[in-house]
């Protein structure tokens, strides 16, 4: 078992040292020999360059999202897919079935229920004494 | 040099350390600063280089200096006091003395000037040694005698945090960067000595990890100024993307581990009333931001033009042992969410 | 809240193991998916209006809207940057990536934090990723100048704020944001005191910005990559207002003498800004100036303390998010084709791509606060609370409302209409990612005045 841990000491510190490929390509390509190896180190990264060659001269229907056409047309369903139909209609949906903000819709008509009720049986709208007088502790003269 | 003979000077450099950690008594604790001084002289000349002589030199005569003047605040001590021990110091006089001693010796400002020129004369490794290993015996004598005089001990400390921040500003020599910001951080283990001296233990601490893990940084890139910073990225990228946080957490930027101690420091001082001079110290704290900063855009947020051919040393270069680094920059980022142990361990 | 942070987190590891080809479908799928799942903090039944309760977190009526608009404002910094960053190699568009979802895990924690301290930590790692991603990816060598601004501005307003925290933790004991509104009043008289309560509020209006201390903003802005740009105007300074909110509370005997000056800069800031809007010829820059124009009204409500004024800034700031992040999105629209940022050599840009010029007239009327969009709203709240505290500043504010329309009539004449410049051939039509990142931008802002209560916050 131990005689592995020197196996990782060779391996672990080249984790370190070996640097992940964007730190690569740093200039354009001059088209020397030594940026050909760099290239390929790196299919994903696309030359397109500043060189204005229109992409819709390789692909017609160019949705903004990728050179390569399969993944550029199935970028756009997914982005319209999860952004329209389901971040803003399903999310849409979902505000408009919250139940009322801190319930004061509810209060309101509850309120407005009573008060009817109340309008009927001829009573005032709201008690003199609404809240009990003898709960109420007030302050006494000499602590005020 | 001769590796036996390498060897032998490193044990005894810690040997001295050690022997100032262990004494009680004010001798013998300056025995173990001088073993230690002697022992790192031939270390810093080893390379016979001018500016390497000068350097050792300089630092010879502040640290014999230094030697003297604690001598001379034992002997007060012994005579005033008539005893030798390091807890039971009673006498403003001599507690006094020893801390402008021990301040020219790790090198607080206003006795900070023969840092950066010291530091500037020797490779990196012994620089290494300077800033951090060279610290710790000076603070286990500051640490053990509560110095009381508490408005030494704040000018001491806040003249080191502005200084540290204002000397790197118009440096371009990585050493001499390191040297005020190692005076910077040691202004703020100064400024919370008398209350809280565990938090300056543990600035201590997280001071060495990362002023380690920035020196091994730069000795793994043979880097010695700002502009081969630049090409960094062609030796180890990975190591490249880190370097910047590394950089903000010597700054103290949240969430890196460099503000837990300014955070904490700064607690303590609002704690005792010290409002003014906490903000004081934190503004100071941005001078020393700035050459953080732009040692980082020099570092990794810039990019400059290179041949094609530059960017291949990487896949060149044979490894090197990196755990130590590995270990110590993952601590130089990450300690900050952990600073409620970190505290409950150094402060119980 | 953890159902959020964890697949918010999960991203990261989601971008660097997915394959490069769908690298860019993935993660938007997956950020537009936990903006779905954030609606789920708009359900807010309980009485004292936090909810998602844990142990350092809570959401509220207040810090709901903003976090619902960080996680929505992740999908589209990813659909807007994915044009921009094609010609990077794949290494570098997965950190790109990274660095903007860490970016939003920092602000869900800064928003959600229940105690001072944790948000002003969160607070203050928003700086390095935003940092990062201005100095890094940004496309002008000033971007470092612009850096260095941004970095210095905030830090050195908000290093004396965690200076007057932890005063103000020693003298309360807790900086619980559940508790500190209940802190009894805090006599404060010494001169001492007023400084300490400018240091609790510096911080935030750096942040804003107020006018006068905004000069970081416009060049950050300037400088910046898209999603830099969207995120620093709709999110990052949010966070100034938010603190504000949070903070002007526990503040509140000195407040009524002392934010005069504070008031009095916000709102000749509106008139300054909207002038300097009106002769900008940046495109990105006036609409950077815009911004520190509204935030300066922001300020103003939030600053007079009262409920609709603090309604009027909470709206404000999430329909200003979405406006002005339209805004830069379109003017990198414009930026990418023509690949400069001046106005006067983009002209009549109505000929060349007409479905735009609808995108560029929505987003221009809502910046000017047209009816129905919630802009208008918000304006006419603070408007009004600010008129009720004192009626000359009806002078101030109705000034800036029409120089604010003066200028996006300007910005839209300019950029769109008049004849098309002739050095500008062979414009690529608009592509449909632009629409749909413009879309989910304005769409949320026109659906928003159909339920206003979800930004209320605490009023009604």
């Amino acid at each position: 078992m131990l005689s592995r841990l020197p196996r990782f000491g060779r391996t672990f510190p080249r984790l370190l040292s070996d640097p992940p490929a964007r730190f690569v390509s740093q200039s354009k390509p001059i088209g020397a020999a030594g940026s050909t190896a760099v290239t390929e180190l790196h299919p994903g990264a696309e030359q397109t360059g500043h060189g204005e060659v229109s992409r819709y001269v390789k692909n017609p229907d160019y949705h903004g999202f990728s050179s390569d056409p399969e993944v550029d047309v199935w970028n756009m369903r997914v982005g319209f897919f999860f952004g329209i139909s389901v971040a803003l209609v399903i999310g849409g949906t979902f505000i408009h079935y919250l139940p009322d903000h801190g319930m004061r819709q509810w209060a309101r008509r509850e309120a407005e229920r009573v008060i009817q009720l109340r309008e009927m049986k001829n009573l005032p709208l709201i008690d003199e004494n609404y809240y009990d007088p003898n709960k109420i502790v007030l302050a006494t003269a000499e602590e005020v | 040099m001769n590796p036996i003979v390498s060897c032998t000077l490193l044990i005894t450099l810690g040997l001295g350390t050690t022997i100032t950690f262990a004494s009680s008594h004010w001798f013998l604790a300056w025995m173990g600063l001088e073993i230690n001084t002697l022992a790192i002289l031939p270390l810093m000349a080893q390379h016979h280089h001018p500016r390497a002589t000068e350097a050792t030199l300089k630092y010879f005569l502040t640290q014999a200096t230094a030697a003297s003047t604690l001598l001379f605040a034992t002997t007060t001590n012994a005579w005033l006091n008539g005893q030798w021990d390091i807890q039971h110091m009673t006498h403003p006089l001599p507690i006094t003395l020893f801390t402008i001693a021990l301040a020219l010796k790790i090198g607080l400002a206003p006795l900070h000037i023969w840092l950066p020129e010291v530091l500037q004369g020797l490779d990196l490794v012994t620089g290494l040694i300077m800033s951090t290993w060279q610290k710790l015996a000076p603070f286990a004598l500051l640490l053990q005698i509560y110095p009381a005089n508490s408005t030494l001990l704040i000018m001491l400390g806040l003249a080191s945090t502005l200084i540290g921040g204002w000397g790197g500003l118009n440096q371009t020599q990585l050493r001499k960067i390191l040297a005020y910001s190692s005076i910077a951080h040691l202004g703020w283990m100064i400024l919370v000595l008398q209350f809280s001296p565990a938090l300056t233990l543990l600035t201590l601490f997280l001071y060495i990890i990362m002023t380690f893990s920035t020196f091994l940084v730069f000795h793994l890139n043979n880097a010695t100024n700002i502009n081969t910073l630049a090409t960094t990225w062609t030796k180890t990228p990975a190591l490249t993307a880190l370097t910047p946080l590394l950089l903000l957490s010597l700054g103290g930027l949240p969430p890196l581990s460099g503000f837990m101690p300014k955070w904490l420091i700064l607690q303590e001082l609002t704690k005792q009333d010290l409002a003014l001079t906490a903000t004081l110290a934190a503004l100071t704290a941005l001078l020393s931001l700035y050459f953080y900063l732009r040692l980082s855009y020099a570092l990794a947020l810039t990019m400059f033009p290179n041949n094609p051919s530059g960017t291949s040393p990487w896949r060149l270069q044979s490894p090197q042992i990196m755990y130590p680094l590995a270990l110590s920059i993952t601590a130089a980022l990450t300690l900050l969410p952990l600073t409620p142990t970190v505290t409950a361990l150094m402060m119980p | 809240m953890l159902k959020i942070l964890i697949p918010t987190l999960m991203l990261i590891p989601t971008t660097w193991l997915t394959s490069a080809k769908w690298l860019w479908p993935t993660t938007l799928a997956h950020s537009l998916l936990i903006a779905l799942a954030s609606l789920s903090w708009l359900k807010n039944l309980s009485e004292t209006g936090w909810t998602s309760l844990n142990l350092y977190m809570a959401t509220d009526p207040l810090s709901t809207p903003l976090l619902v608009l960080t996680c929505w404002l992740l999908p589209l910094m990813i659909l807007a940057s994915q044009n921009h960053t094609t010609t990077e190699p794949i290494n570098r568009q997965r950190m790109y990536i990274t660095l903007l979802t860490s970016l939003q895990i920092f602000l869900i924690l800064a928003f959600g934090a229940t105690e001072m301290i944790m948000f002003y930590v969160m607070f203050e790692a928003t700086l390095i990723p935003t940092l990062f991603l201005i100095t890094r990816w940004g496309n002008q060598a000033e971007r470092l100048n612009a850096g260095t601004y941004f970095l210095f501005y905030t830090l050195a307003g908000s290093l004396p704020l965690l200076v007057a925290l932890l005063l103000l933790q020693n003298s309360t004991g807790t900086l619980s944001l559940l508790t500190l509104q209940f802190s009894g009043p805090t006599i404060l008289t010494s001169f001492a005191d007023k400084l300490w309560w400018a240091g609790c509020l510096l911080a935030f209006l750096v942040k804003m910005p107020l006018y006068g201390v905004h000069l970081w903003l416009p060049k950050a802005h300037v400088e910046a990559p898209i999603a830099g740009s969207m995120v620093l105007a709709a999110v990052l300074l949010k966070l100034g207002g938010y603190g504000m909110m949070r903070i002007l509370p526990m503040l509140e005997p000195l407040t009524k003498e002392l934010s005069y000056p504070f008031i009095i800069f916000a709102l000749w800031g509106v008139i300054m800004t909207g002038s300097i809007c009106l002769r900008q010829t940046d495109l990105k820059s006036l609409i950077a100036y815009s911004s520190v124009g509204h935030m300066g009204l922001v300020v103003g409500g939030i600053l007079i303390q009262t409920p609709w004024g603090l309604t009027g800034a909470l709206i404000l700031m999430i329909a200003h998010g979405l406006t002005s992040s339209a805004l830069f999105c379109l003017a990198n629209t414009n930026y990418e084709r023509t690949h400069s940022r001046t106005m006067a050599l983009a002209r009549g840009l109505q000929m060349a791509l007409p479905l735009m010029t609808t995108w560029w007239f929505i987003a221009s009327l809502a910046n000017l606060a047209l009816p129905p969009l919630p802009n208008l709203m918000a304006e006419l709240m603070i408007i009004t609370s600010l008129f009720n505290w004192s009626w000359w500043t009806l002078a101030l504010t109705g000034t800036g409302t029409l120089i604010t329309a003066g200028y996006s009539l300007y910005m839209f004449l300019m950029t769109q209409r008049g004849p098309l410049p002739t050095h500008i051939i062979a414009l690529e039509p608009s592509h449909s990612r632009e629409h749909l990142l413009v879309a989910l931008h304005l769409l949320p802002l026109i659906l928003l005045i159909l339920k206003p209560e979800l930004i209320w916050g605490w009023t009604a």
